[in-house]
């Protein structure tokens, strides 16, 4: 697709030890522009260690992290989000006790959102017009399902250029989950890039272009999510087939 | 006796505003960096101080002078985030945040000591002693322009921390820290503008509490604790809590003042303060210590 221009994203040897325990080894990967990535792997196998190195919430221990070919090897998250990097973390981490209009002015709170606040919101209501009906309701009280959207959403009013979405189906209804990969394919039209941390492997290789796979903090398989699909040992350790 | 009893209420309230005011800061620190400011004392006796020098060297009068204290004390509360407290908890913990401020208070005290002496100072204005009278009970008129002023800037507080963007993301903070990083908020400078506030809020409170009331340097111990007592009354992190938890310890004080004695309205305070802890470790509001964090 852009072969031959830098990647948008380029991770080399990520490596992360929380106390001693290392949780990540040895982590490389690229996102192009516009483009959507995965990270599969059983529980603890570093995918949310690595996405928060992105995210610039922990400091990688080793390797590097190019965006837009600038390092941005542990600058602080705000930074990072500035840049146009945006987590929505795994467990949503909404502020609970403040409404979905003010959960949203939060995720604009970058520079690089505040000029735009006006035309992301309109996107994220026509995306989820859930929202918009409950916009003064307390993020707090919303469902599960509601509150992951509003963690989405979040997420797009901080105007990214990549978004990474970290176990985004965890605890939500088939029929949300659903929904949920049919936005993906809505995101990516918006020529976003994406990382996508899944357990759900089958429907996250249907929907991205290139997925990885970690094990024991190593990338031990790689390529396009439909060669995945038909690997052997990607059908017998994640579909059980 | 129904006189005496609205006296004693009318009094509270007056007193107990500028108690909320003076609790404010402590309460905005707990709740928004769970940091118990042990400091937060001699920062207001700071500011009564710093009244005592612009009245001194240039004849400033306190409430002009207000102003530019909570400015300075801001600056001074911002520096002492950052230079002392942030790298004290990064390198051990919060815990530590305790024996850092205790510290800082004590040689805080010291020094006031050593400059100003260990008398009781005052910055009380001539006009402090003129009286109003509303039917049968009778108002100061300095108590009523510091319970002005301290109404006033707790309403500016609320303003700012529910409408303005650096408010809200005060509140995005204190309520969840990471989150409020991965929207790209820069946390450790919200902090550190959170505690300039805090001493802002402590330098006018200090001004106020300087002309109300003679100061020493060994004030500032009571000053703490009466932040303590109004954050358990009122909740920790929100203006509306220090505001109802001041005006109670305010009229607190006031009724055991006029109708047990004057010698007990502290006495009286922790009692309530142990009572609370005892059965509604919440706070009234229940937000105190265990609901803000």
């Amino acid at each position: 697709m852009t072969a031959g221009v830098s990647p948008l994203l380029d991770a080399q040897g990520l490596a992360f030890a929380y106390d001693g325990v290392i949780a990540v080894e040895d982590v490389s990967f690229t996102v192009r522009a516009a483009e959507a990535i995965a990270l599969l792997g059983a529980n603890g196998a570093g995918k949310s260690t690595t996405v928060k190195m992105i995210a610039g919430v922990l400091p990688p221990a080793q390797g590097r992290l190019r965006f837009d070919a600038d390092d941005v090897t542990s600058l602080p998250s705000h930074r990072i989000v500035e840049l146009g990097i945006t987590l929505v973390p795994e467990g949503r981490l909404l502020f609970p006790r403040m409404s979905v209009s003010e959960n949203l002015q939060l995720g604009a709170y970058a520079r690089r959102a505040r000029h735009s606040y006006a035309v992301n919101l309109e996107r994220v209501f026509a995306l989820f017009p859930r929202l918009a009906e409950r916009r003064h309701q307390l993020a707090g009280s919303m469902s599960g399902g509601e509150q992951q959207m509003l963690a989405i959403a979040r997420g797009l009013m901080g105007n990214p250029r990549l978004l990474v979405l970290d176990e985004p189906s965890l605890g939500l209804m088939p029929k949300m989950v659903d929904d949920l990969f049919g936005l993906i394919g809505t995101i990516r039209a918006m020529g976003i890039a994406l990382i996508l941390v899944e357990q759900n492997v089958f429907q996250t290789l249907e929907v991205v272009d290139r997925a990885y796979v970690l094990e024991k903090g190593r990338v031990t398989l790689s390529g396009p999510g439909r060669d995945l699909l038909r690997d052997d040992a990607v059908r017998k350790s994640f579909l059980g087939l | 006796m129904l006189d005496r009893l609205f006296q004693a209420l009318v009094d509270g309230v007056l007193q107990g505003s500028v108690l909320s005011l003076a609790a404010v800061g402590f309460s905005l620190i707990f709740g928004v960096l769970g940091v118990i400011n042990l400091s937060h004392g001699v920062l207001i006796i700071l500011g009564a101080y710093l009244a005592l020098v612009a009245l001194r060297t240039i004849g400033l009068d306190p409430l002009l002078a207000l102003p530019l204290i909570a400015a300075i004390c801001f600056g001074v509360g911002y520096l002492y985030q950052r230079f002392l407290i942030s790298p004290a908890i990064r390198r051990a913990s919060l815990l530590s945040s305790l024996l850092v401020t205790y510290g800082v208070a004590l040689i805080l005290q010291n020094l006031f000591t050593l400059v100003f002496s260990a008398d009781n100072q005052s910055v009380r204005p001539d006009y402090a002693n003129s009286f109003d009278r509303f039917g049968g009970i009778t108002v100061n008129r300095l108590q009523l322009i510091a319970f002005a002023i301290s109404c006033v800037l707790i309403a500016i507080l609320a303003w700012v921390l529910r409408r303005l963007p650096i408010g809200r993301s005060i509140r995005a903070t204190a309520e969840h820290e990471l989150a409020a990083r991965l929207c790209g908020v820069d946390t450790d400078q919200i902090y550190a503008i959170s505690f300039g506030l805090s001493a802002a809020f402590a330098g006018a409170a200090g001004v106020l509490i300087g002309m109300l009331f003679p100061f020493a340097p060994s004030s500032q111990e009571d000053w703490t604790i009466f932040g303590f007592v109004v954050v358990v009354l009122g909740g920790a992190g929100s203006a509306a809590g220090a505001l109802l938890g001041g005006l109670l310890l305010g009229i607190i004080s006031a009724l055991t003042g006029a109708f047990v004695g004057p010698a007990y309205p502290n006495a009286v305070a922790f009692l309530v303060l142990v009572l609370m802890l005892l059965l509604r470790p919440h706070g009234l509001l229940g937000s105190a210590f265990h609901g803000s964090r």
